[in-house]
Parts: C-alpha cells; structure tokens; sequence
C-alpha cells in the first residue's frame, strides 16, 4: 500500500465532502417570499399597507348577484324566469330536487369563511398603528360585513350560530349549536346601530365609491327587522315536518310566537334612514331613464353596491343569442316568464287585467310600464339597430336545436342591468356593479310595513314615489292607478307585485316569497311563456304557452344547512323537511 | 446529424483497428459440455487482459496467445468457470461441467449493490437489458410492462414524446393523486419520470424494482412506493466492441374509434330530434335532415352541399413511422473501461403530412438525441474512479390548429375527430371546385357559433406547429478506495452527481386564413369570415417551461468479507440531496428540496445457508418543519436456503435451490400531495381566487390579501412491509419461480380533515391521518429446456395481485352506511347503480322509483338502494342510491406469459400481458351522442322494441336522467379488462461463417413489435383503448396508444 495514494484519495474524498459540508450554512431553505402574519399586521407601518390588502379583501366577500348560480340568476327560480340552458344547478329549486347535498348555493361556508376574515381583521388591527382616522372606519366597515354575511344566513336558514369575535384554532370545540331568530336578528341590527357613526356619511367621495356608509348600515337595519317582521320568521316557520315544531318553539326556525309590533321596528328604521338621506333622492319624474340606475358608478338611488371593474359579461351572457359581437354569440342564458310579463302594469298604473288600462292583447307590449322595456327584451324590443326576434323561427328563436343549442323558452330575454346598445354593433364596456341596497327598497320595506300597521294611504304616498320614478302616468287624483279607497289586502298586493317588478332580479323576489310564505302560489305549478307567430301580413300573434313546472315543498321556505355540516357538527339542527337522516 | 454519427463511425472504426493488434502464437480447439458443443462461450487467455474470443455454434475457437501464462479461462453462462493449461498444445478439447444452481447470478439493489440473488433476503425482480430492448417503445418503462412481477403500469396515451406510462410497484397506497409514484435511481441518482422516458434502453444494462421493506428501508423516508432502479452499461475488459443498431418501425393506433358516414349519422340525428320533439309535440316540426338530404348524403351526388367525408381517412395515415438507431463502442483495459454510446429517435405521428409544402413542420413527432459515456478508471491497485456523462436533447412537436376559447381551446385534432359538432361527416368539404379550402353554414352557425374554429384539414397544413425542446444533463462522478492495509474487504466510496433538466416552448403558428363556403345553385363562394382573405404571416413565441436540478453527494463506507464459512457485509451511507424546480406556484420557485440521510445495512450469511440482514436509514427531508423532518427507517430480514441442507441435498437432488425469506420494515414516503407544499407554514395569499374588489367611480383596483389555509406540523407518511417468499429451482434448473406474499399498511397519510364545520371558516391543514392497507401476491414461473442439440425454450408466468383498502378516513359519520370511503378500496367514486331502462309503463308505474325532474322511457333505470332513514329503500330515486358500484381504473391484478425458443441462429420471444379487474369510464367525447360523432353502437339506442336489450339510452339531445353529469352511474364504467399480446420477436443471427468472411464479429436481423394484438371489450363497445385515461365529463378523448411493427438490424464489429 503505497501512501501517497491514499493520500490521493483522502483529499478527493475529503474535498467531496467538505464541499457539501460547506454548503450546510445554508439560507433560503423555506420560501422567504411568502406573506406572513407579522408583515400583515405590521407593527411600524402607519399607513397600514398590508393591513389595507387585508381590509380590501373584506370586501370580496359582499355578495354578488349576477348569473351568480351555476351561470343563472337566482331570480331564474323565483317564477320571474327559467334557465334557457337544459340540466342547470338553478333548477334544482324548481323541480323538487333540491336537497341538502344539491343545493348549488355555497352562502353557508362562504359567509363564514367571511366572518372569520372580519375577525382576523378586528383582532389585529390594533397592531398596526394607522391613525384613527383610518382604522375607525375600516373597522366599521368590516363589521358591517360580518352583520351582512348573517344577515345572509339568516334569510337563508333563519338562527345560525353566532362566534361574535371568536377566531377559531384547531383546539376549539367546532360542535356548535344554532343561536336563535331573535339572537340574530338582534345581534344584525345591534351591529348596524353600534357601527353607523363610525362609518363615512354619504355622498361618499368619487374615488372611494363602493365603500360603506352610514346608510348602507341603516338600509341593512331595516332590511332585517323586516324580515324579521315578515310571516315566515314572525312566528311562521315551517310546520308540517318531523320536529318542526320544537324548532320553532326554540326559536331557531322563527320567533315563537307572532308579533305584529315588529312592523314598528321597520317602520322606525326606514325613518331613521330617511331623516338621515339627504343624498339619497328618487327623482320625480322617469328621468334619467330607470336602467341608468344601474348603468352608472355613482348614482344618488343607490345606497351600496358590488364593485366590480367595468365589462359586458352580464350582456353576453344574457342577450339574445343572434347577437354576436366579435365573433363570440351571445347567449341568452335566462328566460323571464309570461307570469312575470304580465305583473307590469300598463302605463296607466292599471294591471293588464282591470279594465281602463289599455292594454291590448294583439299589441302586448305597447302602452306598458317604462319598466317593462327596461327589464325584459320582448319581440320587437330594439337592439344592435334592429328588432329583437323570439318569433318562432325568429333569429333569436330558431328552434333549431344545432344551430341554436340555447334560445329562449319563453318568447322574453333578459335586459335589465345592461347599458343601452341598441344603437350599437357590438359591446362595450359598462359599469356592472350589483346593487345591495338602494332607495327604492327602502322606500318599499316602508310601505309594505305601513301597510301592515294598517296606515295604508302613508303606504299609497310611498308607492306613488316609486310608480312616478317608473314613469306610470299621475292619472286620476295624481294617484298613479292606485284606486281611491284601496283596502289593506289590496294594497298588500299591490306592494308586493310593485317589489316584483321594481326589484326583480337584484335577488329579491326568490326571498320575498318566502318570508311572504307565499311559495305553493307563487312558484309552484305550471310556467308559462308566449309563442309568438308571424303572420304573412306582418303582423304577429300571441299565444300563452306552458313552457315548464315548478315544484315547491313547504320546507323550501327554508334552505337545508349544508348535508356535510350537519354530519359533521352534531348540535348542528337541521331546518325542518331537510333531514332525510337524522 | 447523419453526418456525425458517420464521422463517428469512422473514428470509432479507426480506433478499432489500431487496437488490432497483430498475431502470435495461434491455439485452437472445442467447447462442449455433456449433450454437445457448446457455443458463445468466452475463452480469454489469463494474464492479458482483452485477449478473448468466443466459441462459434460448433463450440470451436481460435485464439492468439500474447502472454506467458499458457492458460485459458473458459466461461459460459450456466456452467462453472474452468482454466486449462495449455501446455504446447495447439488444439484443445474441453468440457464444460454445466452449473445447475447459477449460484453465480446476481442482482442490482438499493445503492447499486450487486447482490448475489441466492443470499437476497428482499424481495427485488430485474430485467436485462437485451430484454428491454425488445420493446421498441420511445419510453424505456413501456418496456417493462408484463416482464417484472409486482409492476403495475397503464400507458395512457401514444402521443409521441409522451407516451410513457404510469406505473406503480404492488399497486397503491395513498388516496392522494401524485404521491404513490415509484422512486426513480439511475446510477444512483434520483430520476424525474419524466427524465426516465427520455433514457435509452440502449444504455440500460439492467432494471431492478424493489418490493419489500428489506431492500427499500435504505432509501427510508422516500422509500414507500417501492424503487425502480436502472443501471446503465459498463465498460469490459476487452478490444473495443462497437455495435450499431438501426430499426425501422411502423406505428398504428390500437384502436382509433371509426364513425358513421354522413347517411347513418343523420338518421341518427333525426332520431333524437323525432324523441325530443314526442316530449313536448310541436305540429311544425321537422327533423333537421329532409329524406331529399338523406338521399344525397347516401348517393353523394352533391359532395359541396351534402358532404359525407371520411374524416378518418382524411386525417391519419395508415401508419406512423419510427427510426431509431444506436451506436457504441464498448470495451478496455484494468486501467480503463469505457462505454460511449449514441442513440437517435424520431418517433412519427399519424396525422397526414398536410404541412409538407409550408416549410413548416406541423407533424406530431418527437425526436431525441441520447449520448453517454461512462469511464472507469484504475488509478491505482486500489483505487479507481468512474466518470458519466449523459443526457439528452429532443423535439416534441404537435400541429397548431387554434381552436376558440370558447370550445375550451383543446388546440387538438383528435378531440375534433371525436367532436359531433367540431367535426360531423358533413361538416364541411375539404376543398371547393376552384380549389379554395372549403367551409359550410353548417359548421360556421353550429352552436351558436362556438365551434366555428375554421376548416381542418387546412389548419394543419397552414396553421404551424407548438414545439416543446427539451435538454437533460447527467454528470456523475465517484469513487472507490479499497481500505484492505486497514482491514481486507474495507472501502470507501464517494459520489457527486448533478442532473439538469431544462426545457422551453416554442411555436410558430397563424389563426386565421381564409376558407369559402361553396353554394353550387348560383356558383358562388362566400367567405367564412368576412373579414378575412388574406393569409397573415406565421407568429413566433416562445415560452421557458420547465428547469429542474438536481445535485446528489454520497459517501459510502463498503465492507465485504468472508472468513471461511462465514461472509460478513456492512455499508453505512451519508448521502444528501438538493433538488431545485420551477414550480408553476410562485412562492415555491426554485426553492431547494432538501434531502439528508444516513443509511446502513448489516448481511451475514453462513455458507450461504442462513442468510441475515438488518438495514436502516435515518433520514429526512426539509419539506416538513425542523421537529418534524427525521426519521428512523428500520428493516430485518431472513432466509434460509434449504436445499443447502445436507440431507436435502442428500434426499432431494432434484432439488437444487429452495430457499425461504421473509422481511418486515418500516418505510416513509415524503412526497406532499398537490397544493400542500411546506404545509408547517401559514401563507397569506393574495387575491385568493375570488374576485378582487375596486372602488371609485374609475374603478381603481385596489390590492387584498387574505389569510390562506392553516398550517400545520406534517410529516411523512409511514408504510409498515411484511413480505414472505420463496425462491426455488429444481430439476437441473428446468423450472424455476418465485412466490411472495405482502402485507403493507400505511398509516399517516397527509390528508385534509373532512369532519370540521365550515362554521370554522378556514380550509384546515392537512394531518398525517388516513390509514390503508394494502395486501398481495406476486408468483413467477420458468420452464427452460433443450430438445435435441440446438433447439431451446423458456416458458414463463406471471401473476400480480395487489388489492389495497382504505383503513381509515376522516370523514363525517354518514348515516348511509354504504356510502362510506372507510373500508373501500382506494379510488372509488360514488354512483348510482344502473338497473336497465325505464319502459313506457315503468313511467306511469308509481312503484318503480324515479329521479326527480322528467324522466321519458329509455332513460337509464336505477336501482333504489336506501334513503330511509333506517337505511331501507324509499322508493325514490336520490343521492342516498349512490354506492360504490364500479371499480377503480387501476388494475388490481396483471398477468403475463412469455414464450421464448431459440434455434440455432434463430430465436422467437413473445410476451402476452393482460390485467384484470379494473373500470374505465369513457369521457363524454367518447361516447354520448352529440358530444361524440356517432359510432355503430348510437344505433342500438333504446326504442320501445329493444328494451332491456339497448346498449345505449334513448337518443336525444337532452339528457336529464340518463346523463352522466348529473346521475352518474355504473352503466358508463365498463370492465377493463384485457389481454394483449404486448410484445413479440424474431431474430436471426447469422452464422459465424458469414460473419467471419464480412470481417464482423456478428449480425443480427430482427423484426419484432409491441402491442400487436389486444382482446378488449371495450375495442368492440367504445372502440376505446382499455389503458386510456378514466374519463370525466370535461376530458376530451387524447392521442389513441400506438402498435409497433419494427425491422433492425443489428452489426457488431
């Protein structure tokens, strides 16, 4: 064995391995770009940078509204519309297959997750050293959230658990039970007192818009005390179930027992909001039209909406499908109903059906609310420079399953929401922010709980408001076709189809039969359309056709909490007629 | 490259001949044993290194003596190594005592130990590298498939460049996609798959795949999926050897599905309209297709207006081709060995060479260049060092023909191909008479417009291509000292190893170009777009896709002693590793994956009758938090040569190896599952996914951030192997075969809490939880005989079972009992159970369940299984009737024979490889009408006649009850099982004769093929591949598997 080459090797060997020894200082062996809670909640910044980021976040979670489920309205299953699309995750609330597993809305774990964000956000802010000024509000205004996110719940499942400020951690007890209607409506509206002045006031800023303000914190106010005043959770509930009963008495389905004095709470709470409004006005005439409502960025009717960049997303989901714009068709995905068609009145104010109002079945759509072209696209409607065609055979109505997969199955399209192109030739980017709450809501929560507590023409002087911003003619008296002498039970009818139209689509109607408990009437049994043939002579005929049929359960009033959910947390109760199991 | 591989011919030729050198004394004579002569056995002339020839097919040699030993060392495979004295003699007759044991064979395991397989306590299976060059395959593992017992494979696709398959070792253990992928050792160094599918079987000496905790607890954290290991060629002590190799192959799909023409798919059509409409009866209805338009699309006298093109014709060719050629050059002294090799393969696809005339190449093809040298140096007696380099540099290359996002953008001709409304018969006609491309309204106005994407076949010929380029580098380097002036039998070894893998995108493609729809009533042609009659020049782009490296360093301390009766062999190991990746998350790009660990291993065997191993390794890896990272991996394991007994050997001596081993270990497995990468760390993560909000009347965007899913403090999942086998051979080694039986179970598998209320608000960290099993057994058969002189044969079986079970899952306490994933097997899906279909009266029948919403006669029937809440029927059809009732798409057994006879210079192998037991649900695209063009099978479509004897449900365009999005049931899954006669060969070698008089030292010609016959019934149902991807409703059918037909050549000089 000669030395030298084991020296050789030695020093080979031991070169190799003071080499990867070497390298065993080592840096970077973790992500080092990765966001961490000490540069979030950063302790030096006073300008709160990432604090900001995480404020904004906040507000991904407002709702939104537009072709939100599975690529539809949620208004598509309130009777107002059907899907156009075949097999789509909307019609499971219409044709009696809805259970807790294909409810195909996500608001249950959605608006947690939320109210876990807004409690991350409130148990470290404190940290940052952002000037009151700031952090105020900001605080405010995720509280806000979080009250909106139950709200959410609540009109969904009625009492839900409440976690307050609680951030969860892997050691806490996750079998939660639910809190009871009264809890939550209370814990809502205590939320939106305790916040209201801490928010900004209103005209907000041109560059802040979007942001909450004191009266989106009233309009919510009053929004759930009027739910809560409405039949469905003032000692409605649901009743003809296993167990049914014993929720309702807890409370968590509904308030125990009825209480008509609940309707002051609404009352007291519009109030307030009106003596706060200075900007929010309703102009007295239709001008600017009704759809600029929802055209436009800044807008004194509207009180609080989703921002989202400028697009035409919801037109080319929901145009006639003729129209292409840039090669790409568009495509008609929601069908409004004959139903709700025929809810606008004429411009009279008169409903199609009473006498005087001048309606004419040849010529359907003449004479009618200003609403109803700012809402629905019937045959004929102007569009792209020509008229929209859901004749049969038509160009938006082929009937020709291959080249038109999805058309129509009513005759209507939907146009609300969308900017004016009817003198255009293809589409162009457009405010699209789905409105939360606006004036006109509010002015309606008003009189509908006027009415309850039986100051019907109080509730008259509200609704002419709204029926002379829509442009119905002042007619006899200037009472807007509202009869002299109207009773409450006919007023009551009047405001609710009044909410119909003004509000449709805005993810009202799907709610508001349901506190209504007016589901088994309003969207159950048959739907219909129209068929519409074109005559040699030009003209048109018009025929009522059943186009589908809706199914509703009583236990629709009510959404199932999620299947997984109640498995999972077993003080969890399921809403009555849900639970197939336990 | 043509050029160099003849520069390197010649080079290597020249060096060839300048080792000739020129001859002394001259000694011949004959090798035989008891039955004959026996050819191919080395003579070499002891004391000169690379003085050796082999005997020729009458056992006769020649041979040069150089030195002054005077002896000869005479081997043969399977007869005991002699030395004969030559002693002035100039002829020689020896013989050959046969040796029946082959006590000598040996195997590679874990660290590339060569192991003598007859102490082998583990269970390992190898394959050579002659036999895995009998596939003719691009991808070396395609190769393996049916040859190594306990190797589960499935080769999804052919598309060439990409048609490795995926395979498993005793099937899988993990719920989690990704992370039951076999570790990958070339050479030691850790292998990407998809740097495996680049390597030459040209290059590969042989592949091990270790099973059992014994031979895996040494890789130990990375060790629980079972180790593929590849070990490529060496250098000899010899003159050089230089082998050139060239193969022609042809390819074709296995299956290609073969659609209606125009006639029978617009009966078809028509149909399904004429059932839509009895739904909801219009009076004006009418069928899309007039019987005037049927009538031209059955006598195609109006090929403009009613096209009937076959689209299958137009498309593909009848075959593919393949060229592949090797060169190298192998051989050395005890101071150098060397193998250099170089390969070349261009793997063609079968769409038609439309782009020919574009001098653009929008061809499916792959072509790689594969180079390696591998040195082994003698420095000193003692020490030595070998020198790799390799790698290689390839082209994948597919056609660009833009589809529009809207049709979500496949970029794709098969699944146009396979698209009712991209590409009906009628779709549109190839060319008009003027000669311009051709187009219909048809296709321009069809669904709404969303499948307007423009003529085909014109696409391909000027739409240009997208190109992947790719380039691997492997460099390793180590060596060994002998430490024998310490102890003898004591070495040491160190290794550095780095492999680079980098690759870039590049395309060169238009998206518009004119086309015109004929109208032959007034002679004149429209444009498909208006705007568009010119031919925009092609546009470049360019795309870095992918970087991966990889440094290994390895010490290893060796020590392998036999003291008399008693052999002793101990390695301890420190290795470490850092591998750097692009990853397609941001936050982890190019962050190092660290690897550390000691390994070692202890054997004792005592005349190689009772055989001992204790193997360990601590080791650990950074993906996991500092307390977290290492663990200790133990193994143990026996065997016991019986026929070594003394009265064994004295009462059963046709018995001549019997031995029975046994091993149980504990392995890790630290691959993290998708979207959980440094699950310790909590990331705050920007814009989250959902819409992120703005403010202001300008819609100024403002940034957000939000808390991202907790983290928590993972580690590795832990897998306990029991395995028990048996080795034997008997009769002289006639028969032969290997049985085993495993047991594994593996606890700790990553996995996310399905039991925590959404109420908690945040997606929770994964936890080590799920507990599987998984159980089998592996056996291997031989028979190898020789009748008469010169005619041989192997037969061979083999048998895979690996049924694994999910022990223990979290997840909610689901009063459906059946509805449960604990207790299933791994890869189940929840389905409903198909019972036939609804009659006319079943409809009106109030006692037959029904699915909610409209459900017409034809619809597929389910069965109602529970929905009660005792768990008993409710006479509904809901989500309570869904139940495990198809099984997972990977093959719970496989099996295979081989049959191999050889005689004279002739030799015949063929391999058949079936797999059982295992469904293959097809994708929309491959078989629901309208999402697939139709198929003779759409024509037995339910109608009142043939009731519960349809194949398919009623026709129509609506699918509601019978859809498989919405009530997806076991209908669509359909058995998988097949038999395929995987590979087959003929080869002769020519005489020596011949050879001699060329100045050769052999010639072989060989024509063999790959997946040449297959018995499916899925070929007959679907006209689908049973190894093709398990559909979902999004896929789209992909590139079909390919059959090879090969000729070669093959010329050693």
């Amino acid at each position: 064995m000669k030395i030298n080459n084991i020296k050789l090797t030695l020093f080979i060997l031991l070169s190799v391995l003071a080499g990867t020894f070497s390298s065993c200082k080592r840096t970077e062996i973790e992500p080092r770009d990765l966001n961490t809670e000490d540069i979030i909640w950063d302790e030096t910044d006073q300008l709160g940078r990432k604090a900001e980021a995480y404020f904004n976040n906040i507000y991904t979670y407002l709702p939104n509204g537009f072709n939100r489920v599975g690529g539809d309205f949620l208004d598509a299953a309130s009777g107002d519309a059907i899907p156009s699309r075949n097999n789509t995750s909307i019609e499971n609330y219409t044709n009696g297959r809805l259970s807790d597993i294909t409810n195909p809305d996500a608001y249950w774990g959605q608006s947690y997750s939320g109210i876990r964000h807004v409690n991350i956000f409130l148990a470290n802010i404190d940290k940052v050293p952002v000037a009151d000024a700031i952090k105020v509000p900001w605080k405010a205004e995720v509280r806000f959230i979080r009250a909106f996110l139950y709200f959410e719940l609540l009109k969904r499942y009625g009492g839900v658990p409440l976690i307050g400020d609680k951030v969860f951690t892997l050691n806490d007890n996750m079998e939660l039970s639910r809190n009871t209607v009264e809890e939550t409506v209370n814990y809502i509206t205590s939320e939106c007192d305790a916040i209201k002045n801490d928010l900004k006031t209103d005209p907000i800023i041109d560059n802040l818009v979007g942001r909450i303000t004191k009266g989106a914190a009233l309009a919510l106010k009053c929004r759930t005390y009027l739910y809560a005043a409405s039949p469905l959770l003032n000692g409605g509930a649901v009743t003809n179930y296993t167990g049914a009963q014993a929720l309702k008495t807890a409370g968590i389905t509904s308030y125990p027992v009825q209480d008509d004095t609940r309707w002051q709470k609404v009352i007291q709470a519009a109030e307030e909001f009106f003596a706060y409004s200075t900007y929010f006005v309703i102009p007295t005439s239709n001008n600017p039209a009704y759809y600029t409502i929802f055209t436009n960025k800044k807008n004194a009717e509207v009180i609080l909406a989703k921002q989202v960049a400028n697009n035409f997303d919801l037109e080319i989901n929901n145009s006639p499908v003729s129209y292409i714009n840039n090669n790409t068709a568009a495509q008609g995905r929601t069908s409004p109903t004959q139903s709700f068609v025929d809810a606008f009145p004429t411009n009279t104010g008169l409903a199609i059906s009473e006498t005087g109002s001048g309606y004419n079945a040849a010529n359907p759509y003449a004479n009618r609310d200003p609403r109803l072209a700012a809402t629905v696209f019937y045959n004929g409607l102007t569009w792209f420079k020509r008229g929209v065609e859901t004749f049969e055979g038509g160009l938006d109505k082929k009937n020709d399953p291959i080249a038109q997969p999805v058309q129509t199955k009513t005759g209507y399209y939907l146009r609300k929401f969308m900017g004016d192109f009817s003198n255009s030739t293809s589409f162009s980017n457009q405010s699209h922010n789905f409105i939360l709450f606006r004036l006109a809501e509010v002015i309606l929560n008003y009189a509908e709980a006027l009415n309850e507590v039986n100051r019907v023409e109080d509730a008259v002087t509200q609704l002419i408001k709204i029926r002379r911003r829509a442009g119905i003619t002042a007619g006899v008296a200037n009472r807007y076709g509202i009869k002299a002498g109207i009773t409450q039970s006919e007023l009551r009818d009047l405001i609710r189809n009044e909410r119909r139209i003004e509000l449709a689509f805005e993810e009202h109607r799907f709610w508001d039969v349901r506190r209504w408990k007016i589901g088994s009437s309003a969207i159950s049994g048959p739907v219909y359309g129209t068929k519409i043939t074109k005559n040699a002579n030009g003209t048109y005929s018009y025929e009522k056709v059943q186009v589908g049929n809706m199914v509703f359960e009583e236990k629709q009033y009510l959404l199932p909490i999620p299947y997984d959910e109640i498995v999972k947390d077993g003080n969890l109760k399921q809403n009555p007629g849900w639970s197939e199991f336990n | 490259m043509k050029k160099i591989i003849i520069f390197c011919v010649i080079f290597l030729t020249a060096l060839y001949q300048n080792l000739a050198i020129a001859q002394t004394q001259q000694v011949q004579g004959t090798v035989s044993d008891k039955s004959g002569p026996v050819p191919g056995a080395s003579v070499a002339e002891k004391g000169v290194s690379g003085n050796a020839v082999s005997t020729d097919e009458n056992g006769r040699f020649r041979i040069a003596l150089k030195g002054t030993s005077n002896t000869l060392l005479i081997t043969g495979v399977g007869y005991i190594a002699r030395e004969v004295k030559i002693a002035g003699q100039s002829s020689l007759k020896i013989t050959l005592q046969e040796d029946n044991k082959t006590l000598d064979e040996v195997i590679v395991v874990g660290y590339n130990t060569q192991q003598k397989k007859v102490t082998l306590t583990g269970s390992a299976s190898a394959i050579s590298g002659p036999s895995i060059r009998k596939n003719t395959s691009a991808s070396i593992q395609n190769g393996l498939v049916g040859k190594l017992p306990g190797f589960f494979a499935q080769q999804r696709t052919g598309r060439p460049g990409n048609d490795a398959t995926t395979f498993y070792i005793r099937g899988v253990s993990s719920p989690n996609e990704g992370t039951n992928t076999p570790l990958v050792m070339v050479d030691d160094v850790e292998f990407t798959y998809e740097q495996l599918q680049r390597l030459d079987p040209n290059e590969v000496e042989s592949i091990t795949i270790l099973k059992d905790a014994s031979t895996t607890a040494i890789y130990g954290v990375r060790g629980a999926n079972g180790v593929l290991l590849v070990t490529t060629r060496r250098g000899k002590t010899g003159p050089a050897t230089i082998s050139a190799k060239t193969e022609f192959t042809a390819s074709q799909f296995t299956i290609l599905p073969t659609y209606l023409d125009s006639y029978n798919s617009a009966l078809l059509q028509n149909q399904a309209q004429i059932n839509d409409n009895a739904l909801a009866p219009v009076a004006t209805f009418k069928p899309q297709w007039s019987d005037e338009d049927l009538e031209l699309f059955k006598n195609g006298q109006d090929p403009y207006g009613h096209p009937n093109v076959n689209w299958k014709e137009a498309l593909f060719k009848d075959y593919g081709s393949q060229y592949r050629t090797n060169l190298d050059v192998q051989g050395g002294t005890e101071k150098l060995k060397y193998f250099v090799s170089l390969g070349y393969i261009n793997q063609g696809g079968q769409t038609r060479n439309y782009s020919k005339n574009q001098e653009v190449n929008g061809n499916f093809y792959h072509q790689r260049y594969n180079y390696r040298s591998n040195l082994d140096i003698g420095i000193t007696k003692d020490l030595s060092m070998r020198f790799d380099l390799a790698g290689n540099y390839g082209e994948i290359n597919q056609p660009s023909i833009y589809t529009p996002s809207i049709n979500g953008n496949y970029n794709d001709p098969f699944y146009e191909y396979t698209s009712f409304y991209s590409l009906a018969p009628w779709a549109y006609p190839i060319k008009n008479p003027d000669g311009s491309w051709g187009y219909s309204n048809w296709q321009k106005t069809i669904g709404g417009g969303q499948y307007n994407a423009g003529n085909i076949i014109q696409r391909l010929t000027e739409f240009g291509y997208r190109r992947n380029i790719e380039s691997n580098i492997t460099l390793n380097a180590s060596a060994v000292e002998k430490l024998n002036f310490i102890t003898p039998g004591l070495s040491v070894k160190g290794t550095l190893a780095y492999t680079s893998n980098y690759g870039y995108y590049r395309s060169m493609s238009r998206q518009t170009a004119p086309s015109f729809i004929y109208n032959q009533a007034t002679n004149t042609y429209a444009p498909r777009d208006n705007a568009v009659y010119d031919t925009p020049p092609l546009g470049l782009s360019y795309d870095p896709r992918f970087t991966y490296r990889a440094l290994t360093a390895q010490a290893f301390l060796n020590y392998d002693r036999t003291f008399k009766k008693h052999h002793v062999t101990g390695m301890i190991l420190y290795s470490r590793d850092s591998k750097t990746a692009q990853s397609a998350d941001a936050n982890f790009n190019f962050i190092p994956n660290n690897y550390l660990g000691y390994t070692a291993s202890i054997g004792y065997d005592y005349k190689q009758k009772y055989l001992f191993q204790v193997n360990g390794a601590y080791n650990g890896s950074d993906r996991f938090d500092k307390s977290k990272r290492y663990g200790f991996f133990p193994a143990v394991s026996a065997g016991w040569n019986v026929a070594e007994e003394g009265f064994v050997k004295k009462n059963l001596e046709w018995l001549n190896q019997f031995k029975i081993r046994s091993s149980y270990g504990e392995v890790g497995q630290d691959k993290l599952p998708p979207g959980i990468l440094y699950s310790y760390l909590q990331v705050y993560s920007p814009n989250n996914g959902i819409a992120q909000g703005d403010f202001g009347t300008q819609s100024t965007p403002v940034s957000g951030i939000q808390e991202g899913s907790l983290a928590n403090n993972v580690t590795w999942e832990r897998e306990r192997k029991f395995d028990v086998g048996v080795d034997f051979s008997l009769l002289r080694s006639r028969i032969s075969g290997t049985v085993d039986y495993f047991f594994n179970k593996r606890s700790d598998i990553i996995t996310r809490r399905g039991t925590v209320s959404q109420i908690f608000g945040q997606d929770l960290a994964p936890i080590n939880l799920t507990r599987t099993q998984n159980k089998g057994y592996e056996f291997e058969l031989t028979y190898r005989d020789k009748i008469g002189k010169d005619f041989n044969f192997t037969l061979k079986g083999m048998y895979s079972l690996a049924e694994n079970k999910i022990l223990f899952q979290d997840e909610p306490d689901n009063p459906n009992r059946h509805q449960l994933y604990t207790g299933q097997s791994i890869g189940q899906v929840l389905i409903y159970k198909w019972d036939g279909f609804y009659s006319q009266e079943d409809l009106t029948d109030p006692a037959i369940p029904k699915p909610a919403g409209s459900v017409r006669a034809g619809d597929l029937r389910y069965a109602d299984i529970a929905g009660n809440p005792d768990g008993s029927p409710d006479g509904k059809i809901t989500e309570a009737d869904r139940g495990f009732f198809a099984k997972p798409n990977l093959p719970s057994s496989t099996y295979s024979f081989q049959l191999g006879a050889g005689f004279k210079g002739f030799s015949f192998n063929v391999v058949f490889q079936g797999a059982a037991n295992f469904n293959l649900r097809t994708n929309d695209s491959g078989i629901l009408p309208f999402a697939t063009n139709f198929l003779p099978i759409h024509q037995q479509s339910w109608t009142p006649e043939l009731g519960n004897n349809a194949k398919l449900p009623l026709l129509t365009q609506n699918y509601n009850a019978s859809s498989p999005q919405t009530y997806l049931s076991d209908f669509w899954y359909r058995s998988g099982n097949y038999l395929r006669l995987r590979t087959a060969e003929v080869s002769y070698t020519l005489p020596g004769k011949v050879t001699n008089k060329l100045k050769l030292q052999g010639i072989r010609l060989y024509a063999n093929g790959n997946n040449l016959y297959t018995w499916s019934k899925l070929f007959n149902i679907y006209q689908l591949d049973p190894e093709a991807t398990n559909g979902s409703t999004l896929q789209r059918m992909d590139y079909p598997p390919s059959k090879l037909y090969n000729m070669g050549i093959s010329v050693t000089f």
